[in-house]
C-alpha cells in the first residue's frame, strides 16, 4: 500500500529524516517522534503536499505528486487534530461528505452512500447521533466523528495528524483501542502519529521512530516502548 | 435529511418572487390596471401611450433587482464559505468598494455611463476594482485567522478606496460629481434595456458557473486541509471563487450603486430557514431569498416616493441579522 524509497526529507536548510526503504500494506502503525522530528512533514509528504525530499514515494503504486486531487481523494483519508466545521452541521452531514470524492457534481447522497456511512457509524457505534448537532458534541466525540467522516471515504490508506491532541485520558484510551478494531476489520493500513505511548505495544502492529534524523520501523511489539524510550534517551 | 421540506420552502420563494414581481408592477403614482399591464407586456398597445414608458421601468427595476438580489446574495454565501466567516460578503469586505473606485475612475475621468466606451470602460474597471480587492484579501487572509479581524479589514479598504475617491472629486467637474454621488446611493430604477440585458445576460452566465463550486464549498467547511483530501483542487476553487464572486458583485454595483447587507444577510437567513447543507439546495434558496429581499427593498423605496435610498432600506433589514450572527459568533467563541 504504502512504500518508501531512499528517502530524505528536508525543510528548507534543515535535513529532518531520511529512510532507507520501508514497505507497509495494512496493520495499525503508531508515528512517533519528539516535538519537531517531522511526524506532521511524513503525513504531508504522503499527501504529495511536502515537495522538498529527494526519493521515492509510492501510494498503491503511484506517485501521489502526479495524481490528481480527485484520485488521492479516493487512496488517501485524513484525520487533523482539531475538528472544525463551518455551518450548523448534523453528524450525518459530517459523516456524509466523506463520500464527495464519488458524487456528481450536485454531490447527491445516494442508497450506496448510505449504506457505507451507516456500516461505518455502525463500526464507531454512533449511529445514534445522526440527527445530533455537530457543534454541541464534546471535543472526543467530535473527533471520533471525523474518524467516521474518514472511513466512509472508504479509503486504503488512513493517516491521522495526532487525534487525540485535545483529547482526555479516557477517551486516548478509547480511541486507541478502537483504532486497532478498525485495522483489524477493515485490512485498511493506518498511519496515526501520537505522543501516547501506553498503549502502542498492545494496540499497535508497529511503530514508525523518528528519531536522530531517520525514520525506522519497529515490528516488535514486546519491545516497542524500550526501544523508543532508548532513543529519546530516557530510561 | 428533510429533502421534501426544504424543496417545497424552494417553490414557496418561486411563488414568492412572482407575486412581489407583479406588485412591483402594479403600484406607482400612476394607476395602471392589471390587464393594461398584461396586454403591453404581451407586446400589445394601450390606450394612454405614456403607461408602455412607465410600464418598461417599472419592469426593469423588477427585473434588475431580482437578479442583483441573486447575485449579491450568492456572491456572499461564496466569499462566508471560503473565509469560514458568517460575517463575509461583497460589501463589508470591501469588493463592492473596489468596484466602486473602478467606477469612479471612469466617470470623474468625464467619461459618462452613456456612450460606448464609457459603458464597456466602466464595467471593466468595476471588474478590476473587485478582483483587485479580492486578491488582496486572499493574500492576507492567510496571515489573519479571527472573523472579525477579517472584517474589520474589509472595512478599512471600504474607507480607504472612499477617502481616494474623495481626492478623485477635487479634480472633477460639478455634473460628473453629481452623477458619481447619484450612482452612489445605489438603486434598481432608471435602468436603461441595454444595460439590464447586459446585467441579467452577465449575471446569469456566472449564477450557472457557480455550479462548479458546489462540491469544493460543501468540503470548504471542513477547512481546506480537509477540502484538499477530500479531492478539491485548491488552486482552480480560489480562481473561480475570485472571477465569480468578483464578476457578480462589480455588475451589480456598476449598474446600480453599491448595494450593502444583502450579501451578508441572505446565507444568514437561508441557513436558519432551509435544513440542507449540501450547496446543491443553498446555493438555489439564497438565489431566490435574494431576489426577495431585493425585491421587498425595491418596494419600500417605491412606496416612500423614491425618497428612500436603496441602502437605508437594505441597512433596516441586513444590519439587525449581522448583529445577531456577531452575538451568536461570540457565545460561541467564548
Amino acid at each position: 500500500m504504502l512504500e518508501l524509497k531512499d528517502i530524505t526529507v528536508a525543510v528548507g536548510e534543515r535535513r529532518l529524516f531520511a529512510v532507507k526503504s520501508l514497505v507497509l500494506q495494512k496493520g495499525m502503525i503508531a508515528l512517533v517522534g519528539r516535538n519537531g522530528s517531522g511526524k506532521s512533514t511524513f503525513i504531508r509528504t504522503i499527501l504529495g503536499e511536502h515537495a522538498d525530499f529527494s526519493g521515492t514515494v509510492l501510494v498503491d503504486g503511484k506517485n501521489p505528486e502526479s495524481l490528481s486531487a480527485l484520485q488521492k481523494s479516493r487512496l488517501v483519508s485524513v484525520v487533523y487534530s482539531r475538528p472544525r466545521i463551518f455551518g450548523n452541521h448534523t453528524v450525518l452531514d459530517v459523516l456524509a461528505l466523506g463520500r464527495l470524492p464519488y458524487q456528481n457534481l450536485f454531490s447527491k447522497i445516494s442508497a450506496a452512500d448510505l449504506h457505507v456511512i451507516d456500516q461505518m457509524a455502525g463500526l464507531l457505534k454512533i449511529k445514534d447521533w445522526y440527527a445530533k448537532s455537530f457543534n454541541v458534541l464534546s471535543d472526543g466525540e467530535k473527533q471520533l466523528v471525523m474518524i467516521g467522516r474518514a472511513l466512509v471515504q472508504d479509503t486504503p490508506l488512513l493517516l491521522m495528524d495526532e487525534p487525540a491532541a485535545f483529547l482526555d485520558v479516557v477517551n486516548r484510551f478509547e480511541l486507541s483501542v478502537l483504532l486497532k478494531k478498525i485495522a483489524d476489520e477493515t485490512g485498511k493500513l493506518i498511519i496515526c502519529s501520537t505522543h501516547q505511548l501506553d498503549r502502542v505495544e498492545k494496540d499497535c502492529d508497529g511503530v514508525l521512530l523518528l528519531a536522530d534524523e531517520e525514520l525506522k520501523l519497529l515490528t516488535d511489539s514486546s519491545n516497542f516502548l524500550k526501544t523508543i524510550n532508548a532513543s529519546f534517551g530516557i530510561s | 435529511m428533510k429533502i421534501k421540506a426544504d424543496i417545497l420552502l424552494l417553490l414557496a420563494g418561486l411563488l414568492l418572487i412572482t407575486l412581489l414581481f407583479g406588485l412591483n408592477l402594479l403600484i406607482g403614482d400612476v394607476h395602471i390596471p392589471w390587464s393594461d399591464i398584461t396586454t403591453l407586456l404581451s407586446g400589445g398597445e394601450v390606450e394612454q401611450k405614456t403607461w408602455s414608458y412607465i410600464v418598461e421601468s417599472r419592469l426593469n427595476r423588477s427585473v434588475a433587482a431580482v437578479f442583483s438580489g441573486a447575485a449579491l446574495a450568492v456572491a456572499g454565501i461564496i466569499l462566508q464559505v471560503y473565509f469560514r466567516n458568517p460575517l463575509a460578503g461583497p460589501g463589508v469586505l470591501g469588493i463592492t468598494s473596489g468596484a466602486s473606485l473602478g467606477v469612479a475612475f471612469v466617470i470623474l475621468g468625464g467619461a459618462g455611463a452613456a456612450s460606448i466606451a464609457g459603458g464597456i470602460g466602466i464595467i471593466a474597471a468595476g471588474i478590476i476594482g473587485a478582483m483587485a480587492v479580492l486578491a488582496l484579501l486572499m493574500f492576507v487572509s492567510r496571515f489573519v485567522h479571527n472573523p472579525v479581524t477579517l472584517l474589520v479589514l474589509g472595512l478599512m479598504f471600504g474607507y480607504f478606496t472612499s477617502a481616494i475617491i474623495n481626492v478623485l472629486f477635487l479634480w472633477a467637474n460639478l455634473d460628473d460629481t453629481r452623477e458619481y454621488v447619484l450612482w452612489g446611493l445605489g438603486s434598481f430604477e432608471g435602468i436603461s434595456t441595454e444595460n439590464l440585458i447586459v446585467l441579467v445576460s452577465v449575471i446569469g452566465l456566472f449564477l450557472l458557473m457557480a455550479v462548479f463550486l458546489i462540491k469544493p464549498l460543501n468540503a470548504l467547511v471542513l477547512g481546506s486541509e480537509y477540502a484538499s483530501s477530500l479531492g478539491v483542487n485548491l488552486k482552480t476553487t480560489k480562481l473561480l471563487v475570485i472571477s465569480i464572486t468578483g464578476v457578480l458583485a462589480a455588475v451589480v454595483t456598476v449598474y446600480c450603486g453599491p448595494i450593502s447587507f444583502i450579501g451578508v444577510a441572505v446565507p444568514q437567513l437561508v441557513r436558519i430557514l432551509w435544513t440542507s447543507k449540501n450547496h446543491t439546495v443553498q446555493i438555489p434558496a439564497v438565489i431566490i431569498l435574494g431576489a426577495i429581499l431585493a425585491l421587498l427593498s425595491d418596494i419600500t423605496v417605491r412606496l416612500s416616493g423614491n425618497s428612500l435610498p436603496l441602502n437605508t432600506v437594505t441597512a433596516l433589514i441586513g444590519a439587525p441579522v449581522i448583529i445577531y450572527t456577531i452575538i451568536k459568533l461570540n457565545k460561541r467563541l467564548a
